[in-house]
């Protein structure tokens, strides 16, 4: 199973495959982002409680949800690489570091600026908010780590496995508001319903695809970027450049 | 602010981050690109 499909995965071909699809999904997802946000901005009715304060959840709920699949995805690639020494997920587990990085920035800040009309506050240091800047931390210091080694094998070993450890902190933002008392209200959507209006709640699933789009254009940009720069000057190369 | 010009300016500073994100690592990748495009011809 695993060699079936790691020959899917050798460094050229997945070279090629950023390179067809890095450019389309960019325009996809910025033209996806643009009317999903005038959707969710212009369209959806106002909240009865929260006026037009809450439309700010439709940008910071998927960027949560995005920064911490990302940082599983950092985990579950540092597993692998550890266990089975392959290039090809370190390669992955560096380019995911700093979309990881920005969407927790965007988590953080998007939540602050909606808690000052809503709970009359920026910032209180609950479980939920604080295990989430506790991620930005993490994402931060992998890319430290990231530039701390002359090795590559050296930096993809440590990286791996910070990232692997890093990956309790998931459970506990994800549970932080019922095994807490938060300021941060319980999850809305859960396994036996929604507490969103369904109207509403069509705008979450289409910006989060909007920013996948957009998340996998600048992932398959890095991909590339790494492969570079661990081939040597050999035929690999020339291989890889001219396809 | 009025608060649906807070939304706004929240939706604008996010994707500018992300802008931002991408425009970087297009020009970094072009930069290695091209870096690697004279060692080969050299």
């Amino acid at each position: 199973m695993y060699k079936y499909v790691a020959k899917y995965f050798i460094p050229s071909r997945v070279f090629k495959f950023c390179n067809l699809t890095a450019i389309p999904t960019f325009i996809i997802g910025l033209i996806a982002f643009l009317l999903s946000s005038y959707f969710v901005i212009y369209s959806l009715p106002a909240d009865i409680e929260q006026q037009e304060i809450y439309r700010i959840l439709f940008i910071h709920v998927p960027s949560a949800i995005l920064s911490e699949l990302i940082y599983l995805f950092l985990a579950v690639n540092g597993f692998i690489y550890l266990v089975w020494r392959t290039k090809i997920s370190a390669i992955f587990l560096n380019s995911a570091i700093s979309i990881g990085l920005i969407f927790t920035a965007i988590v953080l800040i998007s939540g602050s600026i909606w808690g000052k009309p809503t709970w009359g506050t920026y910032w209180v240091w609950d479980a939920r908010i604080t295990s989430t800047f506790i991620l930005l931390i993490q994402y931060i210091g992998l890319i430290a780590l990231r530039s701390s080694f002359s090795s590559k094998q050296t930096t993809d070993q440590i990286l791996s496995i910070v990232s692997i450890i890093g990956a309790v902190n998931i459970p506990i933002i994800k549970f932080s508001v019922d095994w807490w008392n938060t300021l941060h209200q319980n999850a809305s959507i859960t396994t036996s319903g929604s507490a969103i209006d369904s109207e509403m709640l069509i705008g979450l699933p289409l910006m989060l695809v909007s920013l996948l789009f957009l998340s996998f254009s600048i992932f398959a940009r890095n991909i590339q970027f790494e492969i570079l720069t661990r081939t040597g000057k050999t035929s690999a190369m020339r291989e890889i450049i001219n396809g | 602010m009025d608060s649906i010009e807070t939304v706004l300016f929240t939706f604008l500073i996010s994707i500018s981050l992300i802008l931002i994100l991408s425009l970087s690592s297009y020009i970094r990748f072009m930069a290695k690109l091209k870096n690697c495009q004279e060692d080969l011809d050299d």
